[in-house]
């Protein structure tokens, strides 16, 4: 039946049905596979609003699919139609609005190519998470996207001035952010944004509010010049303190403060061009610091004198911190921090057949609680003897603590310890899921981070938006019966 | 021993070059500059040979002031002190040359590393010059290099048509010109920028270098090449498409 209303959906493009070879790169994002019924890729609003008008009123379920980078099944459907904004694409304008610099953008446009759009025009998108050149600005929006430069810049939210909706009756809503409103400068806290307004609901809201088919973003001027470090440092806990004491140090300022840790560090060295580290290199922080001309070498020299008292086996590393200051030297570094999670990606589907794969966590907490909240978690993960990493964005006290299970009971045992570092992270005032999203994978953590009443105000939300829950089944919420 | 190094500083190649209005140079406002590539992996062959033959690596170029940066990188990688030649007037490759040769034999170095080109021009031609100015031997394109062990001279691996790997063998004084796969340049080090800034760099002037020597190439005009004509876009249903495409290749393209 689902079939056949399927079958007369108001597509004016090809509808791709079960079976059909070409759906097969449309069923994956990088952790879950699923089995849509059919896929449609409108190529403007009005067909848009008359798919959904359509789902509607038949009760087929419709997931949003952009660039399948998501890491929690979010943009993955198990039934029903999926909707790939693929050919929404195109930027609209670029420019100064009631003198502010601002972007209209249909959400299909790849974020990569948006941001490169906005810098040929003077103009600068922060937002930068490592898939930026996969993922499509909509679907950035969608999860409240983040990335290195987080910590200076702040999150998606921030720059989301407005954005035109399809809800899911296939009505048409502009949102608009009040001028004077205060934005959170939060790393997300699962599932939707309650403390906003209107358009905070969607920022985040991973497809289960409306479909967003245009939005306006603040945009910021060129960047300063900057400069990379990459820090070889004798242990973790080195590493941990260095990424604590630039926090604290008024002397630096850095855009971005990276972890590796010792088995990251490891992956990292077996990307080709890495240099091999000296062997007492155990960790390594990476980090960037933006300056006012004049300002490099009291940057500079700041940076070392933070090094050289960091601890005293720094010493001997110091000749090893790598410096880039030329766009190819940090290219080089980008690809390097990349290639972390990219040949994680790969061990994870490798282990896939032995029921065992990748478990990854996103739980974050605040700056002051990251040194226990560290503790926590290498306690309690040596403790299962699972093979792990952690590396990311602990300047913002946001590790990706990645394990790799052999097998389905370390699989479990894995989940187990993703889901105690979320209680004890929400314990410590942080949140289950920093940038990924709950999707259909993490939904279960939302318990852990909210209340009941919270909960039931979300399902509230929801229910309003979407009565017949016919959007991004299964992500975030758990559908009525 | 001494050991000198040429570097230049060239535009990033991802740089968009734009002519100045009269197009007898580019706009440099936004232009990113760095050291000429190649000339890494020559500041890398120096720096590997500064232990084992105990060498001072002193490193040159001929450049404007803004081409103290990229010899305080040279610096910060490991040389020992710097030299930057001011030239009042633009020169050609022959009088850079000379004024480099003469800039060297004055430094008593006596083994010289470069870039086997500049990627802003790629002439090519400083290295050889310098050469024949000091008449040393030179051997470019070196991608692979080796001091005989008495430490009296160098072997040169250079390749050559068909595949074919030349082994030169050199005694010192002598000129090599590196290339790609030579070595790995190591990166700067957070220690090495700082000590780099304590290194000696001074500053000479070519016309007191160059004793009359001028330039035999006068720069005229720079030209973007021609933009790369519009696509044809062919519309219609698909077998007007398909034979509207065979014409075209057939009649115009000619590939089928």
């Amino acid at each position: 039946m689902v079939i056949d209303a399927l079958r007369h959906i108001p597509s004016r493009g090809e509808i791709l049905f079960r079976g059909d070879a070409r759906l097969t790169p449309y069923n994956h994002d990088t952790m879950l596979t699923g089995d849509p019924d059919a896929l449609v890729r409108p190529r403007d609003i009005q067909e848009c609003r008359e798919i959904l008008a359509y789902c509607h009123a038949h009760r087929l379920p419709v997931t949003f699919c952009a660039g399948h980078t998501a890491m929690t099944g979010s943009s993955v459907a198990q039934s029903g139609l999926l909707l790939s904004i693929e050919h929404l694409t195109g930027i609209r304008d670029i420019g100064l609005h009631n003198g502010r610099p601002q972007a209209t953008a249909a959400p299909g446009v790849f974020l990569g190519d948006f941001q490169r759009a906005v810098a040929s025009e003077g103009f600068f998108y922060p937002p930068s998470p490592t898939s930026r050149n996969e993922a499509m600005l909509g679907a950035t929006i969608a999860t409240n996207a983040t990335g290195d430069n987080t910590y200076k810049y702040g999150t998606t939210r921030r720059y989301v001035r407005a954005m035109r909706v399809i809800m899911a009756d296939g009505t048409q809503r502009l949102l608009e952010r009040p001028a004077d409103q205060q934005i959170s400068e939060l790393k997300n806290t699962a599932g939707y944004f309650l403390l906003g307004t209107p358009i905070d609901h969607f920022i985040g809201s991973e497809g289960t509010l409306g479909l967003i088919v245009e939005v306006t973003v603040d945009l910021l001027p060129q960047p300063q010049p900057h400069f990379g470090l990459l820090i070889f440092c004798p242990s973790n806990d080195v590493a941990l303190s260095i990424i604590g004491e630039a926090h604290r140090d008024a002397a630096v300022s850095p855009s971005a403060l990276e972890y590796i840790d010792q088995a990251a560090l490891q992956i990292m060295a077996t990307h080709p061009t890495f240099p091999s580290p000296p062997a007492a290199a155990q960790a390594a922080v990476l980090c960037y610091q933006e300056y006012a001309e004049e300002m490099r070498d009291p940057f500079m020299e700041a940076w070392f004198a933070l090094l050289e008292r960091a601890a005293p086996e720094m010493h001997a590393l110091l000749d090893a911190t790598i410096v880039a200051e030329h766009p190819a030297d940090e290219e080089r570094l980008r690809t390097w921090r990349h290639h972390i999670p990219a040949h994680v990606n790969e061990i994870g589907h490798r282990l896939e057949g032995d029921d065992g794969g990748k478990v990854g966590s996103d739980w974050w907490v605040p700056i002051g609680q990251m040194p226990a909240m560290m503790a926590y978690m290498y306690h309690l993960s040596d403790a299962i003897h699972v093979p792990y990493l952690a590396f990311g964005h602990l300047g913002n006290g946001h590790p990706h603590v990645n394990y790799l299970a052999r097998n389905a009971k370390e699989r479990q045992m894995a989940i187990q310890a993703v889901d105690d570092c979320c209680r004890k992270a929400v314990a410590l005032g942080g949140g289950v899921a920093g940038e990924h999203g709950l999707g259909k994978l993490k939904r279960d953590l939302l318990a852990i981070q909210h209340p009941t009443p919270v909960i039931d105000t979300m399902r509230a939300l929801k229910q309003q938006y979407d009565p017949h829950w016919i959007l991004g089944r299964g992500n975030i919420l758990v559908p009525p019966e | 021993m001494k050991i000198g190094v040429l570097v230049k500083q060239v535009p990033d190649t991802a740089t968009k070059i734009v002519l100045t209005a009269n197009g007898r140079g580019i706009e440099e406002g936004n232009v990113k500059w760095v050291m000429n590539p190649y000339d890494e992996y020559a500041v890398e062959a120096a720096l590997r040979l500064q232990g084992p033959l105990s060498a001072e690596v002193v490193v040159f170029s001929l450049g404007p002031a803004r081409a103290v940066e990229t010899l305080r990188m040279a610096l910060a990688m490991g040389c020992d002190r710097a030299v930057r030649i001011h030239a009042e007037t633009p020169l050609d490759a022959f009088a850079t040359g000379n004024a480099l040769a003469v800039a060297i034999a004055a430094s008593g170095c006596e083994l010289v590393f470069g870039g086997k080109q500049a990627v802003d021009d790629d002439a090519g031609q400083v290295l050889q010059i310098v050469a024949e100015v000091l008449h040393w031997p030179v051997v470019s394109v070196a991608n692979q290099l080796h001091v005989h062990a008495g430490n009296d001279g160098i072997t040169v691996h250079r390749p050559a048509a068909g595949g074919v790997t030349e082994v030169v063998e050199l005694g010192f004084p002598a000129v090599i010109g590196c290339d790609k796969g030579l070595n790995t340049p190591r990166y700067p080090s957070l220690p090495g920028i700082m000590k780099a800034k304590q290194k000696p760099l001074t500053e000479q002037q070519s016309r007191d270098l160059l004793g009359g020597v001028s330039p035999h190439v006068v720069l005229q005009q720079f030209s973007l090449p021609p933009d790369r004509p519009a696509g044809r876009k062919i519309t219609g249903d698909p077998e007007n498409v398909a034979q509207q495409l065979v014409d075209w290749l057939h009649n115009e393209i000619k590939v089928i």
